[in-house]
Formats: C-alpha cells, structure tokens, sequence
C-alpha cells in the first residue's frame, strides 16, 4: 500500500458514514436522487464506476513507473 | 494489432450499452395520484403520468379502477396536460376491498397500471358491493414496436443501473474464474507465472466487486431507503470480497515464494467455491430484495425485458473484456517484474 491510496481509503471511512448520517429527509443530495424518476441516481453509478477504474489504471501506472525507474537505475 | 480486436469489441460494447442505456425512453406508466384517498361520494383525483402523451389521446382516453374485480368509471375526466388528467369518480358506500387499481388506456401509452393507487376512507368494505353499469369502451391496444424500458414503481429510471451494476458483478465472477483457472495451472504445473497471473486477477476481480459495492449502495440507498439493508445477497457479497481480501492477506504473509503461492492457489480454490456458495447460492434459499432470489433463477421474463437483454449481454461481455484487458496489462507489467528478478 502506498500514501496516496491510503489517503483515499480513509477519506471514504471518514467522510462515508458522515454523509450517511447527514442526509436529512430534504438535504439537497436527497432531492436531486428523487427527481426526474431517480435518473441522478443512474448518473451517480456510472461516475462512480469511472471514478474506481481511474483510481485502479493510476494504481497500474505506479507499478509501471517504479519498474520503468529500476530499469533506468540499471542501464547507466 | 491482429488480437486486438477483443479490446475494441469490448469498448464498444460498453460504449453501445452507456448510449443505449441512457438514450432509450422508459416505458409510460403512472408516477403518482393525489390525492390518494377516495372516499364515499364523489372526489376528484389529479393523476400524474410518466413519458404518457394524454394530449394526444383525446376523446380516447379511458380511466377506471379495479376494486376486487369491479370497474368504476369516471363520471368526469380532464387532460390537463401530457402528464396530468383529473378525474372525478363517485363510488357506493360498500365496497369490496380497501385498495383500488387504477387503469388508463390511451392509443398513444396502451395500458398503464398502477395497483393500489387508492385507498378507501369512510367506505364499508363488505361482501356486497354494489356493481356499476358497465362502463369501459373497447380498449386502444397497446403501442407496439416502441423500444422502451420498462417503467416500475420505485425504481423508475433507476432500473438503468440494471446495465451498470449487474456486469460489474459478472466480470467479478469471471474474473475469479480466471484466477481459479491460474490457480490450478499452478499447482499442476509450478510455474510462478501462474501464480501471480492468478492473484493479479483476483485483483482485478476485487476492483469489480468494490465498484459493483458501492454502486449497489448507492442505488439501494434510493430504492430500498438504506446504504445496506441486511440482505443475504448483500451480506453474501461482502463476504465474498473479505474471502478475497484473506487471500491477499495469506500471500503477503509468508515470506517463502513457493510456499505462499502454494498456499495461495489451495485457498484460491477454496475461495471461488466460498464466493459462489455465498454469492450465488445462499440467496436463493432465503428470501432477498434482489430479483430472481428466493426460489427461482434470475432472468425470467418478469426480471429482465427483452428491451433490457439486448443492452445487458453486451455490457456484460464489455464489462469482462475490460476486466480481462487490465489483467492482461498487469500481467505484461509482472512478467518484466519476473524477468528482472530471474536475471
């Protein structure tokens, strides 16, 4: 595990329950999912999946770039 | 370039199910009634449609209920606009049940339902209720060669998440697969490469299931009104991901190479058949909110339209190829990883 992906697994256990408890029966994330037949909702899943494959290809990338540095280190 | 075609098939298919999932209209129904009460007398209601064209309609418009298998008839109906009629009804003092259906036939929706859209207040409910003259005229049939979603309660637009949740799930299982098919080529084989291929895998398969996870969360939070109901299909899935994490855990702790990828592949198998037990399995003996659990196999005709299908295959098939592309990219990057160690 490195810093950065563990800045974001805190982020979520901190912020996740808050925004849980937060939502109050007119909180104003409350009525965008509700409108328009929940389609928010629909948009929300589809962010969320782009936003987990992002975080994973920058995940692959690192293990790249540290092979790409121990190459570099070896050839000079 | 020659094999790479799967990876183009796969974004395009993905892409096909993102256009077609968000382009295609949900199918007409009834959004809401208010008020919900009738009462004995006459009361005006104020109907709300959903994608209905009430103005198109005209004169052929029909509204009725169904209570226990009596039609009552509006003696007033007013489209106000597409998606608002009034209707006036003046019911008996007996009825013969608390609920009433309400049906709307037009030429442009065909039938749309909406069950127990009323309930009775200061009405008898008895054996004998009094019937009404026939009223309904012969009915517009249903709008056919439309392609639609289908429109129901609660979920409304949200059954979407069908095309984007689901495969998640999907490409999760496959990809297990895949790491249980790497499992076993090690054991029988005892190359390392294996090895990793197999927990790299079961890596990507993680990712699915986190983001099938929390898309799920999401979207139960506003159907079902909670982040996490204790739902045996849920509570299954979580486990799944924590047998997942246990492995990881199992191969990160024994220093000895061969000894921790031996020990891993025994348990990988072990933990596709647990994923599948908890996953697949135990639902079905229980009751759950998710579809096609409780009894009987998901898919049939009352859980998955024919409209949906068409957009659902290939998002799963896009969702695995994808899945089955960044294993492929983790693999290439630990091949050198092994090759440098090997030198």
């Amino acid at each position: 595990m490195n810093k950065l992906s563990n800045f974001f697994i805190v982020l979520a256990v901190v912020l996740l329950p808050h925004l849980a408890i937060a939502q109050g029966e007119n909180s104003m994330l409350e009525n965008t999912m509700y409108q328009s037949g929940k389609i928010n909702v629909v948009i929300g899943v589809v962010a969320f999946i782009f936003i987990i494959l992002f975080l994973y290809l920058l995940s692959i990338e690192r293990k790249l770039r540290r092979i790409e540095e121990k190459e570099k280190n070896n050839i000079s | 370039m020659a094999k790479q075609w799967w990876k183009f098939l796969s974004a395009f298919l993905i892409l096909f199910s993102l256009i077609l999932g968000f382009h295609t209209p949900l199918a007409p129904g009834i959004m809401g009634v208010s008020p919900d009460v009738l009462t004995y007398g006459a009361t005006s209601v104020t109907i709300q449609g959903y994608n209905t064209k009430f103005t198109e309609s005209g004169n052929t418009l029909q509204v009725w209920l169904v209570n226990s298998g009596i039609i009552y008839c509006p003696y007033e109906l007013t489209v106000v606009d597409d998606t608002h009629v009034r209707a006036s009804f003046s019911l008996s003092d007996e009825v013969g049940d608390s609920f009433f259906d309400l049906f709307i036939n037009s030429e442009s929706d065909g039938t749309i339902v909406m069950t127990s859209a009323f309930i009775q207040s200061g009405m008898v409910v008895g054996l004998s209720p009094v019937h009404p003259e026939p009223c309904l005229q012969a009915l517009a049939p249903a709008e056919t060669g439309s392609f639609n979603f289908p429109n129901q309660p609660i979920l409304y637009e949200s059954i979407r998440n069908l095309l984007f949740h689901v495969p998640s799930w999907f490409a999760m299982i496959f990809l297990m697969f895949v790491s249980l098919i790497y499992s076993i080529r090690y054991l029988s084989g005892n190359s390392i490469a294996h090895d990793i291929a197999a927990a790299n895998a079961a890596h990507v398969g993680l990712v699915f299931a986190i983001a099938g996870l929390v898309t799920g969360s999401l979207w139960a939070r506003f159907t079902w009104g909670a982040w996490w109901v204790s739902d045996p299909r849920l509570n299954g899935a979580a486990i799944g991901v924590l047998i997942y994490l246990a492995y990881f855990v199992l191969r990160s702790s024994v220093g000895d190479d061969e000894k921790s990828a031996r020990l891993g592949a025994v348990y990988n198998i072990f933990a596709f058949v647990m994923m599948l037990l908890f996953v697949m399995v135990l639902p079905r003996l229980t009751d759950s909110l998710h579809p096609g659990v409780g009894g009987n196999p998901a898919f049939n005709k009352y859980d998955l339209d024919d409209n949906l299908r068409v957009v659902f295959y290939p998002a799963v098939i896009g969702w695995i190829g994808m899945g089955l592309w960044l294993l492929e990219v983790r693999n290439r990057i630990a091949r050198i990883e092994l090759n440098r160690i090997l030198r």
